[in-house]
């Protein structure tokens, strides 16, 4: 069993941009096993792009990201396939694939990375359902249940190979308040249950205090970042006034 | 509004609150018919309210010319809360209006647009080499790993693309047909040789219109499916989480593609050259004397197997084509619904821009190929 504070993911040195723009200079963070760990910022500020860069899908112009000590910007196509079976990832919109019904989608990755039985595969994609509660919408289309539906199915996706660790890109964008409550309650008892860890990025505040136990706070302005911390500690006992005013809402820049 | 024009410098005066749009408009047609080979126009606000719309309409309408023809502008006893409006509004630089006619872009040069449109080009060849490239990638990595190989997907895009295609096809080269033998047969009819009919009719189906009026047909049905299919995953992060669960995109949503056509393609091809014929048939029989027997018979002689392997040849390098197309300019759909619209429209004229390079290509070099291999005048 492995040590609770070891580091899980190693940010160094990441500069975020495109061509030749930088949104993020030199950012360096890491992320703790089993910890709730949010990446918050206003819009524009890169923290999706970021995101991005985590899971592999763009090359960030410098720096090093590492993923259980294993980097993900030098990885050759093999070691990548590797990696990406290490973590989930939530999209924003649930990313479903629209052909398929709910356990289909669960059954895919299931299907393509392990050599278990048809009835397995079923089996495991419904008690994946059921672990968000969708155990009764196996059948359906993604086109038939609603936004929160969505997410909560694509979370069961993400979780369909048991991965260490998940990445959440704004999990509540787009849900009402009640929806967006219960995301968080589910976020938390999956932590609980299967010990993983997370990742979210996000520029809601609600969520962070109820879910968070790290958070670092992004900004356009210095293109970095701000802040780190415990946010129900730095609300009120952050040296800089700009960020107890993000948190207590009271200033939104950007 | 009084407008002085003074060496090169057009002074604007009497600018009074409350001024009319239209009344702006009219004098502003009055202001441009003097800007000829104006450097500079003053104009002063003395006076004015911020709050009255006229004057920013009519400042709005300076900036724009000024980039355009080049000219600087100064504000005489511009106030305070009138600065503040401009700058709001993101009228004159810094709130400072002197220093717009530095801004101007002038027209854009024709070098510009030439490089632009080549610097195009030259990535739209860079990203199809890299696209060929992972496909390449995925084909060898399928014959590693049969198991690996989409037979299911393959067989549903069969199926629409091919089954569902039966009746356009076989009605437009139907059409195809008889309009190629009646042409045929008014001329030929003043030279008495109206049978060699069937030799123009089945030759020119089989050998050209066959396969293209296929690969058209696909194009319009299957390529922009493809485009529209992929370009909205691409929007909705679906191939992100493909790529994220560490499936290739390539494997699972183009490798269908690509195969199905190869195989639906070319049996449309012989369905559509039969049906060709046919059609050129039934006009040759109508509108001349020229018997079923006979046409059927010089029809016989006149195909040969090479003509029917370059009707397949050609519908085999259009499959290719057509499907690579379409799943290219779906993934590289920009992630917007307008994206999407541009993706369909783009797979459809380059598909057919290919198509028809592609088709010059192998009907010069084909009967080269044959009189190497065989010997034979082709």
């Amino acid at each position: 069993m492995s040590a609770v504070n070891e580091n899980v993911i190693e940010v160094t040195g990441l500069t975020v941009g495109y061509d030749d723009y930088v949104i993020l200079k030199d950012l360096n963070f890491s992320v703790r096993r089993e910890e709730i760990f949010v990446i918050l910022g206003g819009s524009g500020c890169g923290k999706s792009s970021t995101l991005k860069h985590m899971i592999g899908l763009s090359k960030p112009l410098k720096g090093d990201i590492r993923i259980n000590g294993r980097s993900i910007v030098d990885a050759t196509e093999e070691e990548r396939d590797q990696l990406t079976r290490e973590f989930g990832v939530l999209y924003q919109s649930g990313a479903l694939f629209s052909s398929l019904t709910l356990e289909e989608n669960i059954a895919l990755p299931l299907k393509e990375f392990t050599d278990y039985s048809p009835e397995m595969i079923s089996a495991v994609a419904k008690y994946k359902l059921s672990l968000v509660g969708l155990e009764a919408f196996a059948d359906f289309m993604p086109s038939e249940i609603s936004g929160g539906m969505k997410k909560r199915a694509g979370l069961a996706r993400a979780m369909a190979l048991d991965p260490e660790i998940l990445f959440f890109d704004e999990p509540s964008a787009g849900l009402d308040p009640i929806s967006s409550a219960e995301l968080d309650k589910l976020i938390l008892e999956l932590r609980k249950t299967m010990k993983t860890t997370m990742v979210i990025v996000t520029h809601e505040l609600d969520s962070i205090y109820s879910v968070a136990d790290r958070v670092i706070i992004l900004d356009k302005e210095i293109k970095g970042i701000v802040e780190e911390g415990d946010p129900r500690y730095l609300r009120d006992h952050s040296a800089n006034k700009w960020v107890r005013d993000f948190l207590n809402r009271l200033s939104m820049r950007g | 509004m009084k407008i002085e024009k003074n060496n090169q410098v057009i002074k604007i005066s009497g600018l009074v609150p409350g001024m009319e749009i239209s009344g702006i408009s009219r004098d502003f047609n009055d202001f441009k018919f003097q800007l000829k080979d104006t450097v500079r126009v003053e104009l002063d606000l003395a006076g004015l309210p911020a709050s009255d719309p006229g004057i920013a309409v009519l400042l709005k309408s300076i900036e724009t010319l000024s980039a355009e023809k080049k000219f600087s502008v100064g504000l005489l006893n511009l106030s305070d809360e009138l600065q503040a409006m401009l700058k709001k509004s993101g009228i004159g630089k810094d709130g400072s209006y002197t220093d717009i006619g530095a801004k101007s872009k002038g027209p854009v040069s024709i070098f510009i647009t030439l490089g632009s449109a080549a610097y195009k080009f030259c990535s739209d060849i860079k990203s199809i080499v890299g696209f060929s490239g992972s496909i390449m990638i995925v084909i060898f990595k399928m014959i590693k790993n049969p198991r690996k190989i989409p037979l299911q997907e393959t067989l549903y895009y069969i199926d629409k693309t091919g089954v569902d295609a039966v009746p356009i096809v076989s009605l437009i080269c139907f059409l195809m047909g008889m309009i190629l033998g009646f042409q045929g047969i008014t001329q030929m009819k003043r030279f008495g040789i109206d049978i060699y009919v069937a030799d123009l009719v089945g030759l020119g189906i089989v050998r050209e219109l066959g396969p293209l009026m296929v690969a058209m047909i696909c194009t319009g049905r299957a390529g922009s499916a493809f485009a529209a299919e992929i370009g909205t995953m691409k929007v909705s992060e679906e191939i992100d989480a493909l790529t994220t669960m560490g499936i290739k995109p390539e494997r699972v949503l183009v490798m269908p593609k690509i195969m199905a056509l190869l195989i639906a393609m070319p049996l449309l091809t012989i369905i559509g050259d039969i049906i060709g014929i046919i059609g050129g048939t039934v006009v040759s029989i109508l509108a001349s004397d020229i018997t079923f027997s006979a046409f059927y018979g010089r029809t016989l002689q006149a195909i040969e197997p090479a003509n029917v392997f370059e009707s397949l040849l050609k519908s085999i390098i259009f499959a290719v084509l057509i499907a690579s197309v379409g799943c290219l300019r779906g993934m590289e759909a920009q992630n917007d619904a307008k994206g999407v619209g541009r993706a369909t429209t783009s797979s459809v004229v380059s598909g057919i821009f290919l198509i028809v390079i592609a088709d010059a290509l192998v009907t010069f070099i084909y009967p080269l190929l044959v009189f190497y291999i065989t010997g034979m005048q082709y």
